[in-house]
């Protein structure tokens, strides 16, 4: 075989997207979602298992919540000017599933100290889904994440106004990526390549909890770093057939990140009528921006790669009310701010994450003493932002909205 | 209660969507009544030319369809529509493609490519077109003959279909007026000689005087005192670090299995006798097919006495000639237009240059939009398998350098939205 020498060729991997993508959702549950999900410092039900374990012990009865959320996430990018490309990402609706339970053993009598707690649900869930021709295709045309978080909680009262509580967290996690790649074969067919992982991980979370007096209470919550581990990562390409030895199909390595979160709560009571609680919440996004793909079979386009995202520690903000109309009704409302721990030199279309608004408004009817219907309904949105993606010569303005409509049901015991 | 809540829900669904405002395109629009392109192979849509450089093969409706003058008019017709005639080539007049492709099994290891041709479907003389032609860029129009009307040396045979015979091109646009033009004349006046490493005396180039003169005359017709035409004038890049002009190839790679070893290769130069190609020399495309042949004696390039013809190389000297050469080339673009601007204050110019974006892309790659730019062969995106014209996302990528230009001249006030470079492919493969 005789050739010319090719040297120094500049690089064209394959380059899957940045694979950290979602922040943490708080839409799970009866009441906090309803409250804009601030609720670290008032004790809520079996849903204190997300809010904070050490609250559980303050709760009269066992009791069980589940329900469903309808996510509808939606994204609009507008190309640099002077383009007037203009496109929004596809309406999905995702639906994921809660279910918490508290156990009181002995039904909450005051010589009961522990309570025991199960959640089981998705903190984190991204879809975004871009249209087939979008201008960004050759960037990422669908990038989602989904998880399933099992957290086993266990929860004592130290003394009259204080408890802890606490587990670990079993998490399962599915994320995808498609994208499309710049050869066109002569027939004309599209060329893409799609990674599609599940991985799992473990972690922790600790609380505390503080009843100053009737009115003031204090929580404090921690929530571990956890780091999916892909447990079987395929990647697909089609590509024309005379490149396609060099993009076998094959199996790769990686990991998604989320972030730890500490989160302290004050809540305030002045009559037995009204909660109000007010979260304030550090994300630690610096220890959960990088990953890395590692394929089983590198080629020259197939290769290996490793991220950073430069995600900077953010802190949120969270408010809200409970209000009890009568014994039949109640009644929630909230906001939050959470800025963005995304740089714009990082901002993907796979997550073109913005600081985020949300109001929310909920609320619960008891039907009977044991069980009751709550519903609850949030609005977040983001404000322009403008961007672009490291190393892909992409970039653009972006706002997003998330809509999103909760319905559980209760049901003491 | 609860229904409520459905039906508040729908609500939102059906209105929630984030919005942002589209730009106005009215706000800075570009009305057009006719835009006539003046060029050569690089507006005329020529693509996947054949490695013989004569100026003929290489048109095809597919080529044609991304066109640069065919790009720019389709953002064009977004503020107003206006007709865009192009003589359009039913079949193919002769192309490359790309047959086989093959990367190596070991990394270290180039990919193995194979061009086939297609054979022309349809002759030069067959071609007619009946109605006015918009898209005027003639394959192998140099500006040293686009004022000829000598008939035993016409500017190219597609001129002459289009055009009819005994006319020069300066007597065709002088029946085409327009209110817009795009002007990019001088590629070939280099390539004649460059693509044929400086070999042939007769090619030699118009210098610099002679070129700013010819391009003077032209841009005179154009330019009225009285009306207000705009004109788009296209500077040249630096050619020799186009794909065909291979930079990486000045030695030889033979493998034995997976292992490696390089031979010097020997060529005729102009200046320097017979002597061992460097990092400097530009070893031209076709010599792949030519180089490492069997001959009594030896093999071909890889010894003293079978060197590399000087048609097959651009030396060093050449290379730095041919850069000087597109210098004074610019330097007389400028100059011409500087001064045109000052003798018609109501005429527009604009000066498009693809730098410092081909820059970039010579020094390792462009990203932009995801893809990764460069001169690679085959596989860089913005050149056709000749080496020498651009790819459809080359041709986009050209337009979009062009629009930039037009966008930041005050005179035209306008704001053109650029392509999307992902709608466009690059070479296509088996």
């Amino acid at each position: 075989m005789l050739c010319f020498a090719f040297l120094g060729a500049a690089p064209r991997f394959v380059v899957a997207q940045i694979p950290v993508g979602s922040v943490p959702l708080r839409l799970s549950g009866g009441i906090h979602p309803g409250m804009a999900g601030a609720a670290t410092a008032m004790p809520a039900g079996a849903e204190g298992v997300w809010t904070n374990p050490a609250t559980l012990t303050w709760q009269p009865k066992s009791e069980i919540i589940f329900g469903t959320t309808l996510i509808r996430p939606a994204t609009t990018y507008l190309a640099e000017t002077p383009s007037v490309y203009l496109d929004t990402t596809f309406t999905n609706l995702i639906t994921p599933i809660y279910l918490a339970l508290c156990w009181r053993p002995g039904n909450g009598s005051k010589s009961t100290k522990w309570a025991y707690g199960l959640g089981i649900n998705s903190p984190f869930w991204n879809f975004t889904r871009w249209p087939e021709n979008w201008k960004g295709r050759l960037v990422v045309e669908e990038y989602s994440v989904r998880t399933l978080f099992v957290e086993p909680t266990v929860s004592y009262r130290l003394t009259q106004r204080l408890s802890i509580g606490g587990g670990p967290l079993i998490a399962l996690g599915n994320w995808f990526e498609k994208k499309a790649l710049s050869y066109v074969s002569t027939s004309g067919e599209p060329t893409y390549a799609e990674h599609n992982a599940i991985g799992s991980g473990a972690g922790y979370n600790l609380s505390l909890y503080y009843r100053a007096s009737d009115k003031i209470a204090l929580g404090l919550s921690y929530r571990s770093k956890i780091s999916l581990q892909v447990i079987r990562g395929e990647a697909r390409f089609l590509v024309p057939v005379s490149l396609s030895p060099d993009f076998p199909d094959q199996n790769f390595e990686s990991v998604l990140t989320f972030p730890a979160q500490l989160t302290g709560g004050l809540c305030y009571m002045p009559s037995s009528r009204v909660s109000l609680d007010l979260d304030i919440e550090w994300l630690q996004w610096s220890k959960a921006d990088s990953t890395f793909v590692n394929y089983d079979q590198q080629t020259l386009y197939v290769r290996n790669r490793t991220w950073s995202g430069s995600f900077q520690d953010v802190i949120a903000f969270r408010m809200g009310i409970q209000y009890n109309l009568s014994e039949l009704l109640s009644v929630q409302t909230g906001f939050s701010y959470s800025p963005t721990p995304v740089p714009r030199a990082y901002l993907s279309p796979a997550f073109p994450d913005a600081n985020r608004v949300r109001v929310a408004a909920g609320l619960r009817w008891n039907i009977t003493p044991k069980i009751s219907v709550d519903g609850s309904i949030s609005q977040e949105f983001t404000g322009e932002r403008t961007g672009f993606l490291t190393g892909t010569g992409f970039g653009g303005t972006y706002a997003s909205t998330i809509t999103a409509l909760n319905l559980g049901l209760r049901y003491g015991f | 209660m609860k229904h409520r809540y459905l039906y508040f829900f729908c609500i939102l669904l059906a209105s929630c969507n984030p919005h942002l405002d589209i730009p106005d395109l009215y706000e800075a629009p570009l009305y057009i009544d006719r835009y006539v392109a003046i060029g050569d192979m690089y507006s005329a849509g020529t693509i996947n030319k054949g490695w013989t450089y004569d100026g003929k093969p290489g048109m095809s409706e597919q080529g044609q369809e991304y066109a640069l003058a065919a790009l720019l008019a389709s953002q064009f017709q977004q503020f107003r529509y206006f007709e865009f005639t192009q003589p359009l080539v039913t079949g193919t007049t002769g192309n490359q493609r790309l047959a086989y492709y093959e990367q190596a099994f070991c990394p270290s290891l180039p990919a193995i490519d194979s061009i086939s041709w297609d054979t022309a479907t349809v002759a030069w003389t067959q071609l007619n077109w009946q109605e006015d032609l918009d898209n005027l860029a003639v394959p192998g129009l140099r500006m040293r003959d686009w004022a000829t009307t000598d008939p035993s040396a016409p500017v190219s045979p597609i001129f002459q279909q289009m055009a009819g015979s005994g006319k020069s091109y300066a007597d065709y646009l002088a029946t085409n007026p327009a209110d817009f033009y795009t002007v990019w004349l001088g590629m070939e006046d280099i390539l004649y000689a460059a693509a044929a490493g400086m070999a042939f005396p007769d090619r030699k180039p118009l210098d610099g005087d002679a070129f700013a003169a010819e391009m003077k005359n032209l841009l005179l017709s154009l330019a009225s005192p009285d009306g207000k035409p705009r004109i788009v004038v296209g500077l040249l890049p630096d050619v020799t670090n186009f794909p065909y002009f291979r930079k990486q190839a000045y030695r030889w790679q033979e493998n034995t299995g997976c292992l490696v070893s390089f031979s010097d290769i020997f060529i005729q130069t102009a200046n320097e006798g017979i002597r061992v190609a460097t990092a400097e020399d530009r070893i031209l495309l076709p010599a792949r097919y030519w180089i490492g042949r069997i001959v009594p004696g030896g093999k071909q390039g890889l010894d003293l006495s079978h060197p590399v013809p000087d048609s097959l190389v651009l030396d060093r000297d050449e290379r730095q000639q041919v850069q000087q050469l597109i210098q004074s080339y610019n330097n007389g673009i400028r100059a011409t237009v500087e001064s045109l601007e000052r003798q018609y204050p109501y005429t527009s110019f604009a000066l498009a240059s693809l730098d410092p974006a081909f820059t970039e892309i010579v020094e390792g790659g462009l990203r932009l939009d995801g893809l990764i730019l460069s001169t690679d062969y085959l596989l860089g995106d913005v050149f056709s398998l000749d080496g020498l014209t651009f790819s459809p996302r080359g041709n986009a990528l050209v337009a979009n350098l062009w629009i930039q230009a037009i966008n930041q001249t005050p005179g035209f006030r306008a704001k053109v939205p650029p392509l999307n470079l992902a709608n466009y492919p690059g070479v296509l493969f088996p």
